[in-house]
């Protein structure tokens, strides 16, 4: 069956949250679906509400890379299509503050990704299987 | 597109074929091998009326596509039908199971998993994970295949993509570099330099004895390899059976470096138009932004001058939609290519698109450069792995039976 995101609503400050863990979620301008193209900046291809699920999934059993000093999502063993150019992982960037809102982006594992621990602790854990392993590890995602 | 499928259901997590035999890494950490005779076999055994088809696509892929084939291939109603006894056999596929433990060999246990690669070069196995690479040889005598020893460590950087040729490896560390191996020493082992050739390396390919580093996976810089042509005996062996021997040693890498920019002067399109690029010896494949696919040839200039020509040959054969999607990995095959996508594999040939395989895989390889095994493709799954064998075209078979004809014409339409 084909994944749904589930509903969340927009607070009056512009976040979304909080998750279990009391975190919020702003999306920025520049990473928006609508946004002008800029070379250094990926582009959602979800609605602010999914990327707040997204982060979300992340969010609470805390896929933190130490490497990359983030959090890193996936949705439906990758079958989500993420950003604009066919990105299926998203970087959550943990902020300076702990009380300063997160945002984040949808990456493609040539330019960045994960440290080999998470992509073992998600496999582990049933998130990905063997095909999206070796594609995360070898920057083919 | 006429293509055999065979599946051999298997819990594996790479594959690669060599000297006759299937060699996979299992996920419970074993290197095995199968031969191929006994999937021929067993296949046989089952539909003993389509034996030489079973020869042709298992066994002997050489006898499908040499010059002998195109004199049989030529007389027209010959050729009609062996490819109606082809599509016919070929129209459900198979699929057959081997028991793990009494059918597969165990050659070694596989001392770090999981693997991002295997290759099978030279008599030898090269294993690429997060440790580095090991290295094995093989030893093969007509009853026995076995690693002579155990495997041996030769590099300690995370690699994640190995290729070869002429007695030369390359080893893609991704952030680490492209660093390269050289079997031309008299050492048991593949001699790795300590020196990185290039920051970045995800993949690379090779246009004649010159390498293609893809420093991401829509850019590439060319490095100009200096060789020599060597008369003292090689150092290592090649298999004699399935590789063409080489006596060109490669003695300098990146002697010259040409960036995407460079390389695409005459090229109507520039590297920020890419999405998705690889290369076989001849030429570059591009997937561009705008969904188009198009093939375009290396041409050497006067002055040596590394380039690419400004002819495009459009591949895309009408499917925009699949192909503006991101390739996963794409390789070459005989007068075509085969892409991964996240959901397919695609098999780009004869003017048209097949779909190979219609759920996600782990790995697609194609063996060009073997004798007997350049018309398979074999594609590692998460239940198995599934060969395919491509009948020759058309477009193919006048090759074979006239390939003067083809290049004079080629040189005339130029």
């Amino acid at each position: 069956m084909a994944f749904k995101f589930p509903r969340s609503k927009r607070n009056n400050d512009g976040t979304y949250g909080p998750t279990s863990r009391n975190h919020y979620y702003f999306p920025v301008s520049y990473h928006a679906r609508t946004s002008l193209k800029r070379s250094s900046k990926s582009r959602w291809c979800l609605r602010e509400a999914e990327q707040f699920c997204v982060f979300r999934i992340a969010d609470e059993p805390w896929w933190e890379c130490v490497l990359n000093h983030c959090l890193f999502s996936i949705v439906d063993f990758g079958n989500i299509i993420l950003g604009e150019n066919g990105e299926r992982l998203a970087a959550f960037p943990i902020p300076r503050n702990p009380n300063d809102y997160w945002h984040g982006y949808p990456i493609r594992t040539e330019e960045s990704k994960p440290g080999p621990n998470l992509p073992d602790r998600w496999e582990e854990e049933g998130i990905i299987t063997p095909h999206l392993w070796r594609k995360i590890e070898t920057g083919r995602l | 597109m006429n293509h055999l499928r065979i599946f051999i259901p298997a819990d594996v997590l790479d594959s690669y074929v060599y000297f006759g035999y299937l060699f996979s890494v299992f996920r419970d950490g074993t290197l095995r091998v199968l031969s191929l005779h006994k999937v021929y076999e067993t296949l046989v055994s089952i539909h003993p009326h389509f034996e030489g088809i079973l020869r042709l696509a298992i066994l002997r892929n050489d006898w499908l596509d040499n010059s002998q084939a195109g004199a049989f291939l030529n007389i027209r109603r010959f050729r009609k039908v062996l490819e109606k006894a082809w599509n016919d056999f070929a129209l459900n596929g198979f699929t057959i199971e081997f028991d793990k433990d009494n059918n597969w060999q165990v050659l070694c246990e596989v001392p770090a998993m999981p693997i991002y690669d295997i290759r099978l070069y030279a008599t030898r196995v090269y294993l690429a994970h997060r440790d580095g690479v090991r290295e094995g040889r093989l030893f093969f005598n007509n009853h026995e295949l076995r690693l002579d020893g155990p495997l041996a460590r030769i590099f300690d950087t995370r690699t994640v993509s190995i290729s070869a040729r002429s007695g030369s490896l390359m080893f893609s560390a991704d952030n680490e570099g492209l660093y390269c191996g050289s079997l031309w020493n008299e050492d048991k082992t593949t001699k790795v330099s300590s020196r990185s050739y290039a920051k970045k390396s995800l993949r690379t390919g090779w246009s004649s004895f010159d390498v293609v580093n893809y420093e991401k996976q829509s850019y590439f810089s060319y490095l100009e390899n200096e060789i020599e042509r060597r008369k003292a005996r090689r150092p290592f062996r090649y298999s004699e059976i399935d590789e063409y021997p080489e006596k060109i040693e490669i003695v300098r890498i990146a002697v010259k470096r040409y960036s995407m920019d460079e390389v695409l002067k005459k090229v109507p399109f520039n590297y920020s138009d890419v999405q998705y690029c690889f290369n076989s010896t001849t030429a570059c494949f591009f997937f561009l932004k705008d969904g188009r696919f198009v093939r375009v040839n290396f041409a050497r200039e006067l002055h040596n001058e590394v380039r690419l020509r400004s002819k495009i040959h459009d591949l895309s054969f009408g499917t925009q939609e699949i192909v503006s999607n991101n390739p996963c990995s794409a390789v070459a095959f005989p007068l075509g290519c085969v892409i991964e996508y996240f959901d397919r594999v695609l098999l780009f040939h004869d003017n048209g698109v097949a779909t190979l395989e219609d759920s996600p895989v782990i790995s697609v390889r194609t063996f060009p450069t073997s004798r007997r095994f350049r018309r398979q493709i074999c594609i590692t799954r998460e239940d198995g792995i599934a060969l395919h064998t491509v009948f020759p075209t058309e477009d193919e078979i006048s090759r074979i039976i006239e390939p003067n004809r083809v290049q004079r014409m080629a040189g005339a339409a130029a």
